[in-house]
């Protein structure tokens, strides 16, 4: 565009050129004139810059300190070093006064003219900068606003370095950068002494189990001895208290408190005194323990012995039920693999999937899963969330058991005879029965007198349990005794039924007709389908042990004699018992076998399991143990990498049903240990050393150690954005990262390493960045110069030399100006020449 | 109005210039005979008379021309009231340097913040602030859109990292108020809760780049030398690279790797460096594509021996067999009982006179008089782990071992207090005196051989003292600058004292209630003398009916 004016013109120009009443060189010479003015003004107007350096006298702030923790004296001291250092002032230079305390405010404007003292303490006395608070970071923000207009300048900081708000560290870098350098100088002592607290430490990290030592610096200026009261807390709640005495000077006084819990320790420490010293600081340490597994199963009322092994191989287990799985990925944090147990993949929902989907793939957890619970056919055939996340596609081929178990019935007496509290334990008893059995046996309840009635029909009794709770409610004692019709009922339940056990358990006092002829064909008959008759006598008067006896020994069964109503739901769990350990583990168990691929396991004997899940592997999964079964071999255990984690399915039970020869087996707790370790989170076991050192003026993250291609993040202990750290290798076993910009206090650096071909590992470790942040602004307390010089170096100034900001007396600063300020004069000029040469021709 | 640079008024000079112009020039025609030319010089000359001056359009256009020059050289302000203020942050970080098709990524931003500008309100002004390093690139709050991109083109990325949450609180407290709103120009990610004042202009995308992240040249103190550099790089690309990494001197290449590496890899890279080369090296990256350029190089300073000599000069025996066997600690590590003989190479030395020969390149000085009495309350150390001296101790150390009597000097710095019997007594303290590293041992070697504390700070000196000979740092930018693909963010809520969780003061006042912006007449002053000039020009050749009045002629 501007090209296009630019042509424009000097067409007009010449255009017009040829018809000026002038001739020979004049003519050319105004055309040139007017042409170099019109293209001057024409680059004008896009208002270019150039960049010109100029020496210029130096600017000068006084930022001081006008907060409760300077006292009188001090302020005196301050207004006093103010017009000393007037005294040495180069008059060129010129100065302002900024006061500060939670905000800042200016009370001498940029000049030239020395400051008295008297004038000084005036203005302080008059400022109001709200001394609840020491805000150096206002302060400098302040200053930074008077001296920006030319660039450069000098900061004369006359405080204690004791910041109670903002964060001075923060921009300090940015400062520097703008040219501006801080001088801090601290006051002298203050007249009167009191306590400081002047550093607390604890170490990185901790084993759990082990003490956690808090040492405690404290500075006593009063002269005399107190009690100095120690109390720790976490989340508020007070786990020890004590008292130590505290003589004058500096002292450290130790305390000591248990790590119990793995994760983050934060504790609030704090220290009291009878003199009014009370103050609080909070400080933090990682506590490492062994793997933490989250072992998930419906019932929580005893561990099973998956979880014992863990706990044997020196692993934490934490026993939840499904629906307490978190559903913040966070939380899962907490521990290095979850372990899922015999639960039905659909108990879990999409934000718990959700959940552990996010600690496999962004943190590297673990997941390992044994068995299913639930309908298992039921939950083969439908798809879950859980899905996939799992190595295996669970395909509904037929569960791979050795024939259904058990099918069981209990016949019930409720003739008269089974009246009030009888009734009452055989209903007990009948709920024993069914939790004796798995979810997939077959139960029911029949009831008799003189009839069969059905109380809950044969079904599984994962099905049955409240069903038959409700059922017996209502059940009630009438009429009389034939047990013949319950039998035959039974019989025409079970006898269809393919069952490698199937029973009856009778419940009368056995007085009934009996037909000889009848019961015996019917006994023939019974043990033709093999259904066997336990038999318990329980009436009110006279019991037919005969009769009951004579069952229990035709069919196979055992009699028992209740001798306490209360024995009854034992009695009925004593005979299932019985009845299951007639189960033939020797027939139908299938074999296990290594996977020639295998990187886990050798080739050796393992264990039978008498059922399984049938699957087949993801492609990308890799399958360690088979069953030698059914059609084709089929995955025992496989696992694969999910993100950084990676998940194991073992399609057996790891339990009693199916797996008795493994939970028997030596070699279990090491095999259950060594699959869970292979899925868990790997651990930082290095030791390593983390510091912060300053390079340059510029606070750099610095960690030594065996690490490989790390990578960390920052996260402060109020829980707010986390700051990647960029890591840059600076030795062979050397890292630092810039905290260039990074407010002071407590962070953790949560760490992993990422070694080839190997899964990563993480650690955490607490830090503290920068001077401990004051939380207490009261008079008496020493400055805090450590504090001070770091903000000198950082801004590139000098500590407790506030006269060097004085030197050099000049400054060269940038200055951008337009270049029209120089084209202008000379389009004038062009102008006035043009128009001298064109002479009378422009009349 | 206001002006800028009154001085530019004295433009104003060329009005009396103009009319002594028109007053000089004849106004009516001068007619010459030819056959009197001869003996014009016999004429009279009248005497000049003062007369009135005679002007016409042309005049007024040309004084109009000079005044409005005058004007514009002066750079007028005229404020007028604005409804509302923006902070415009323009991220400045190396990561903008990015080259893409239409551009680098800091152009794109650019043009963005063009088209958000053309829906500005009337009353809106601006304040542009760039964020590395934080700058106010408009001295004062501006209400053209053109005073905005002017500013904004004036400036270009630089070579370094920036914060955007440090320019947006260095920017208000330039202000002097809270903005109305902030604009950012970034590649960064908006934050996930965004404020309703908060306009985020995302710019750039996923680029590929390749960078040198690591770069390991400093020795160990107690190790051998390698005799190589290792250069550590990244691919933050998305694809496959092939990288080329050279080490030079001059412009000699030393040695060159080629390294293939997948999306996301680092790999660290030995560069063989010859036994006789020592000095400043630079370590080069090529890569195609890479998208940033300043990532791929860094400097380091290579060195031919481990460690630099130690002069061991102590007369008492007892101290001197103690250091001798820290000395011996440290393998690798050169050490005699007199400087070397070559004054020239540099050494330092270990001492217990409190004024060593100025000769070395620095100092321990072991002040080894007999120990403070602790009594039998423990000693605890007070250490300034930010100091390299203090480093690998924890910040309270029970060291068990109470300092000499002596004490240190006042001038020093201490890195080290012990804590006995309720005074702070510097341990180990250093100064740099001269370009010379000191480092104060108030500890006696017999008391402390065995401790470990003692050991490694008498180490940490050593290394210390070492490393201040030449620079072994490199110009490395940020490594998050590099990563294109998933650049960090800056913006961080400004969170005050984050231990003790006191908010963030606010950074400025309460935003006055009639804010001004200054609309600078520049521009305008500087069209509407393009304009006069081209009438007046018009003007001028439109003067008919007259010819030039030509030389006479000699009619002979």
């Amino acid at each position: 565009m501007q090209i296009l004016f630019l042509t424009l013109t000097a067409a007009g120009v010449l255009f017009w050129g040829r018809r000026i009443p002038l001739s020979g060189w004049k003519r050319t010479a105004v055309i040139l004139c007017r042409l170099a003015a019109l293209a001057l003004l024409l680059q004008a107007i896009p208002q270019r810059v150039r960049v010109t350096e100029r020496e210029r006298p130096q600017q000068v702030v006084y930022a001081v300190d006008l907060s409760n923790s300077m006292d009188a004296k001090q302020r005196l001291w301050a207004a006093e070093r103010i017009a000393s250092l007037e005294a040495v002032r180069p008059r060129d230079v010129r100065r302002a006064v900024v006061a500060f305390g939670s905000t800042a405010t200016v009370i001498e404007p940029l000049g030239k003219e020395p400051l008295e003292p008297d004038k000084l303490s005036k203005a302080f006395d008059a400022a109001s900068v709200g001394p609840e608070q020491t805000d150096v970071e206002q302060s400098l923000l302040v200053a930074l606003k008077l001296l920006s207009a030319d660039g450069g300048g000098r900061i004369i900081l006359l405080s204690d370095g004791r910041e109670t708000a903002g964060n001075a560290g923060r921009i300090l870098p940015h400062i520097r950068r703008l040219g501006i350098s801080v001088y801090p100088e601290p006051p002298p002592a203050a007249a009167q002494a009191a306590i400081s607290w002047e550093a607390v430490s604890v170490p990185p990290v901790v084993q759990r189990g082990q003490p956690v030592p808090i040492r405690l610096v404290l500075n006593n200026g009063t002269g005399s001895s107190t009690m100095a009261e120690i109390s720790i807390a976490v989340s508020g709640v007070v786990i020890k208290k004590g008292s130590q005495a505290l003589r004058p000077g500096w002292r450290v006084l130790s305390v000591a408190v248990p790590a119990l819990q793995q994760g983050t320790l934060a504790l609030d420490v704090r220290v009291r005194t009878p003199q009014g010293f009370d103050e609080q600081r909070p400080v933090y340490t990682e506590v490492e323990g062994p793997p933490h597994v989250l072992f998930v199963d419906e019932r929580t009322n005893a561990l099973p012995l998956a979880a014992r092994a863990l706990q044997q191989r020196q692993m934490e287990v934490s026993l939840v039920q499904p629906s307490e799985v978190p559903t913040d990925p966070r939380a899962l944090l907490n521990y290095d693999a979850v372990f899922l147990f015999n639960i039905p993949k659909s108990s879990l929902s999409v934000e718990q999937v959700s959940a552990l989907r996010s600690f496999l793939e962004d943190s590297g957890g673990g997941l390992v899963m044994a068995g299913l619970g639930g309908d298992l056919a039921e939950e083969l055939r439908t798809t879950a969330p859980l899905d996939a996340l799992l190595p295996v596609t669970f395909e509904a081929k037929g569960l791979q058991e050795t024939k259904r178990r058990v099918c069981m019935i209990m016949l019930v007496d409720r003739s008269a005879s089974m009246f009030g509290p009888r009734l009452a334990a055989t209903k007990r008893a009948a709920v024993a029965l069914v939790n004796q059995l798995a979810a997939e046996d077959l139960a029911g309840v029949l009831a008799f007198d003189t009839k069969a009635y059905v109380v809950m029909e044969m079904q599984p009794v994962g099905n049955a349990r409240q069903e038959l709770i409700d059922k017996l409610v209502k059940l009630h004692s009438t009429g009389g005794t034939d047990v013949l019709p319950a039998l035959i009922a039974a019989q025409n339940r079970l006898e269809p039924l393919d069952a490698q056990i199937k029973h009856v358990i009778l419940l009368s006092d056995g007085q009934t007709p009996f037909n000889l002829g009848l019961y015996r064909a019917l006994m023939e008959s019974f043990r033709q389908d093999g259904i066997s008759i336990s038999t318990i006598g329980i009436g009110a008067a006279f019991i037919n042990e005969e009769y009951l006896q004579w069952l229990a020994d035709k069919s196979g069964g055992n009699y028992y004699l209740l001798q306490t109503l209360d024995d009854l739901p034992k009695l009925v769990a004593q005979d299932v018992k019985d009845s299951l350990g007639r189960l033939p583990f020797s027939e139908g168990k299938f074999g296990v076998k290594t996977n020639p691929a295998s990187v886990l396991f050798s080739d050796a004997p393992w264990p039978t399991v008498g059922g399984f899940l049938t699957a087949t592997a993801k492609p990308e999964a890799s399958v360690d143990l088979t069953v030698q079964g059914g059609d084709e071999q089929s995955p025992l255990l496989a696992g694969w990498s999910v993100g950084l984690g990676r998940s194991v399915v073992f399609t057996s039970d790891a339990d009693t049903r199916w797996s008795p020869d493994w939970l028997s087996w030596d070699g279990f707790e090491g095999w259950m240990a060594q699959v869970v370790r292979w899925a868990m989170r790997p651990r930082f076991a290095e030791e390593l050393f983390i510091s912060v050192a300053p390079s340059a003026g510029v606070p750099r993250l610095v960690i030594e150690g065996p690490l490989d291609n790390p990578q960390g993040s920052l996260i402060p202990a109020s829980q707010e954005n986390a700051r990647p750290l960029s890591l840059i290798q600076s030795r062979a076993f050397r890292w630092e990262a810039s905290l260039e910009g990074l407010p002071s206090g407590w962070y953790q650096l949560a760490l992993s390493s990422h070694p080839e071909g190997e899964a990563p590992r993480f650690t955490k470790r607490w830090l503290q960045i920068g001077e401990p942040p004051q939380t207490r602004e009261a008079p008496g307390q020493p400055a805090q110069a450590v504090w001070l010089r770091a903000a000198a170096e950082a801004s590139g100034g000098w500590f407790a030399a506030p006269d060097a900001a004085f030197l050099p007396p000049s400054t060269h600063v940038l200055v951008r100006e337009p270049v029209s300020a120089w084209w202008l004069p000379l389009v004038l000029m062009l102008l006035l020449a043009e128009i001298a040469l064109r002479g009378s021709s422009q009349f | 109005m206001s002006l800028l640079t009154p001085l530019g008024l004295l433009g104003l000079l060329s009005v009396p210039v103009l009319l002594w112009l028109w007053r000089k020039q004849p106004t009516r025609r001068l007619t010459r005979i030819a056959s009197l030319v001869p003996f014009e010089h016999l004429q009279q000359k009248q005497p000049h008379k003062r007369s009135r001056l005679k002007v016409n359009l042309l005049f007024w256009l040309q004084l109009a021309a000079c005044g409005v020059l005058a004007l514009a050289l002066a750079q007028p302000l005229v404020r007028h009231a604005a409804a509302k203020t923006t902070l415009i942050i323009l991220d400045t970080s190396a990561s903008m340097g990015a080259r893409t098709r239409g551009g680098t990524v800091y152009e794109q931003g650019l043009r963005a913040l063009t088209d958000r500008l053309r829906s500005r309100s009337p009353l809106e002004k601006y304040f542009v602030v760039a964020s590395a390093p934080v700058t106010a690139l408009t001295p004062q709050p501006v209400g053209s859109a053109a005073d905005v991109q002017a500013a904004a083109a004036s400036f270009r990325p630089q070579a370094t990292a920036g914060s955007l949450s440090a320019a947006a609180q260095i920017g208000q407290a330039l202000l002097g108020y809270a903005p109305s709103s902030i604009v950012v120009v970034s590649d960064e990610p908006p934050p996930s809760e965004q404020a309703d004042n908060l306009e985020w202009i995302r710019v750039g995308g996923k680029l590929p780049n390749a960078a040198i992240v690591g770069l390991d040249s400093e020795p160990l103190l107690c190790g051998q030398a390698s005799g190589r550099l290792v250069a550590v790089i990244a691919n933050f690309s998305e694809m496959p690279l092939q990288l080329r990494v050279r080490a030079k001197q001059a412009s000699r290449v030393l040695d060159e790797q080629t390294v293939d590496l997948e999306p996301g890899k680092r790999s660290a890279v030995a560069l063989a460096v010859p036994p006789d080369i020592t000095g400043a090296i630079r370590v080069e990256l090529d890569a195609d594509p890479d998208a940033l350029d300043w990532d791929n190089a860094a400097e380091a300073d290579v060195r031919s021996a481990t460690s630099v000599p130690v002069a061991l000069s102590v007369q008492a025996e007892p101290v001197r067999k103690a250091l001798s066997g820290w000395l011996n600690a440290c393998k690798g590590l050169s050490w005699s009982e007199a400087a070397p003989e070559d004054p020239a190479k540099p050494f330092m030395w270990v001492t217990d006179q409190v004024s060593p020969s100025p000769s070395g390149i620095g100092s321990v000085i072991v002040i080894a008089g007999p120990p403070e009495a602790s009594g039998q309350a423990p000693v605890y150390w007070l250490v300034d782990n930010d100091h390299p001296v203090g480093r690998y101790l924890a910040p309270i150390e029970p060291a068990g071992i109470a300092p000499a009597k002596t004490g240190v000097g006042e001038e020093v710095r201490p890195v080290i207090w012990a804590m006995v019997r309720g005074e702070r007594v510097p341990v180990v303290a250093v100064r740099e005196e001269e370009g010379r590293r000191i480092v104060a041992f108030n500890l006696h070697p017999q008391a402390a051989a065995d401790s470990s504390q003692a050991l490694v700070v008498f180490l940490n000196s050593l290394r210390w003292i070492m490393s201040g000979t030449g620079h072994v740092a490199s110009a490395f930018l940020d490594p998050l600058e590099s990563n294109l693909n998933e650049p960090a963010s800056t913006w961080t809520v400004a969170t005050g004292n984050a231990a003790t969780g006191n908010a963030a003061t606010p950074l400025a006042s309460e935003r006055p209630k009639l804010s001004f912006a200054s609309l600078p007449l520049l521009p305008w002053l500087l069209w509407t003398a393009v304009c006069l000039l081209l009438i007046e020009w018009w003007r001028y050749a439109l003067i008919k009916g007259r010819p030039p009045v030509a030389p006479p002629q000699d009619p002979l």
